[in-house]
């Protein structure tokens, strides 16, 4: 019975550990229903890379990723519209990646080689102000279906206005 | 003998119940102790048929029930020795049950102000498609693209096999689509301009890799012929990108030869 008793709670131990630790791997079941869902963002996250793929100039990379970036936005609209927090917040991390690590270094990294008053520097506001512009509107359109109600919703929230101002930030003179 | 003694007797015997002279004749005349040893015998035999392995203490606890008896008495000093143990029993192990589904269900979160949180999982196909595609953003060279698209087909091989046997046709079908497009426009396309004296060393691995997928990829579309055709479509792709690389790498050693013929030949 001792052992019996302690098995239970060791197992209880653990699974609070593991409980703890937030979202485990899903089921195959899930992935599928997963496949089912995202096939969509897949195709345009794949055909995105083989676009990259295709330019050198970082001014082109940020905006092949900003289009990615403005993609994601309107499947996070879709869920905000539907009150899918979970999907917001899944594909909210994805697009502050992409702003992070796409949009904003790329047009860091063209800034670097702009000279100011250029055409190329227009071209550069154009994409930051472009950018800028798509990123408060789905801030906006979350905000309002959503609301801060969740920790992770603040987050994905908290991470677009980042966004804004690292693009911001990226697209000045050095 | 008593009964009790030829029971528990019976009960510390495991498997095949090869029993003392003394046992099986007090078993032999006793209709009780035969009644309880055909049913030990039908347990040993249905034992196996259990999916998950019994514990012996569970094992234990189920046949003293089965012998309405308490075979193995707590002798813990924690315990309160009262009147109905049997409830009391039940009781903690009820008790720690429901701690395991507290636990697991998460209600035991220190953060409670997370509603989302319990929500499905995220997808790890998609996720690391993303990394495949921030990577390919920032990728500054021929070879850095060819190399992520090269894990990003890694990463469609991948899933597609692990989900082959539950996903359906058409599901499959766009990751064969999406495999094919990422050899075809992305690895052999790029692998044209990675720089002659890395060509083999960047591309030989990638070609090899893609000719052992194909064939996998065709072991598993024999193990499920109905959804063989997906699987098919990516083992071709594979082995035709496999086979352009491999002539993409001698067409360089060949050039690489006439423009130097003191050069030794690529494996000579």
């Amino acid at each position: 019975m001792r052992r019996f008793v302690t098995t239970i709670l060791i197992s209880a131990a653990l699974a609070t550990i593991v409980g703890a630790q937030g979202s485990s791997k899903p089921s195959l079941a899930e992935q599928v229903k997963m496949i089912q869902r995202n096939r969509e963002l897949y195709r345009i996250a794949v055909h995105n890379g083989l676009n990259q793929t295709e330019k050198v100039d970082p001014l082109d990379h940020a905006r092949i990723s900003a289009e990615l970036a403005k993609d994601f936005g309107d499947e996070m609209r879709k869920a905000a519209a539907s009150h899918d927090a979970a999907r917001v917040v899944e594909l909210g991390q994805h697009l502050n990646r992409v702003v992070d690590q796409g949009v904003a270094a790329n047009l860091s990294q063209a800034r670097k080689n702009i000279k100011a008053g250029s055409e190329f520097e227009k071209a550069l506001f154009d994409r930051r102000d472009q950018a800028i512009e798509d990123l408060k509107s789905l801030e906006e359109n979350i905000r309002q279906n959503l609301g801060p109600d969740s920790k992770e919703v603040e987050t994905v929230l908290k991470g677009l206005r980042d966004g804004q101002k690292n693009i911001e930030k990226a697209a000045e003179a050095k | 003998m008593k009964c009790k003694h030829a029971q528990k007797t019976m009960l510390a015997t495991s498997g095949r119940r090869k029993l003392s002279a003394e046992v099986q004749e007090h078993v032999a005349g006793c209709a009780r102790c035969r009644q309880i040893k055909a049913k030990l015998t039908a347990i040993d035999r249905g034992v196996f048929l259990i999916p998950t392995p019994s514990a012996t203490e569970a094992k234990d606890a189920f046949l003293a029930e089965f012998l309405h008896e308490p075979v193995i008495v707590p002798s813990s000093g924690w315990m309160l020795k009262l009147p109905g143990t049997r409830w009391q029993q039940a009781l903690v192990g009820i008790a720690a049950l429901v701690l395991v589904v507290l636990a697991f269900s998460g209600v035991l979160k220190r953060e409670h102000n997370t509603p989302v949180a319990s929500s499905s999982a995220t997808d790890p196909l998609l996720a690391k498609v993303m990394d495949r595609n921030l990577a390919l953003a920032t990728a500054d060279s021929p070879t850095k693209r060819v190399q992520t698209l090269s894990d990003l087909a890694d990463d469609l091989d991948g899933q597609t096999r692990q989900l082959a046997l539950v996903a359906q046709t058409d599901d499959l079908q766009t990751l064969a689509k999406l495999y094919d497009e990422v050899l075809k426009a992305g690895i052999v396309k790029q692998a044209g301009e990675v720089r002659l004296e890395d060509r083999q060393k960047v591309l030989k691995p990638i070609a090899d890799r893609l000719f052992a997928a194909s064939e996998q990829m065709r072991q598993t579309a024999n193990d499920m012929p109905n959804k063989a055709e997906p699987l098919k479509q990516m083992a071709l792709a594979a082995d035709e990108a496999s086979q352009k690389l491999n002539i993409l790498i001698k067409k360089t050693e060949v050039a690489a030869q006439e423009a130097n013929p003191s050069r030794p030949e690529a494996g000579g």
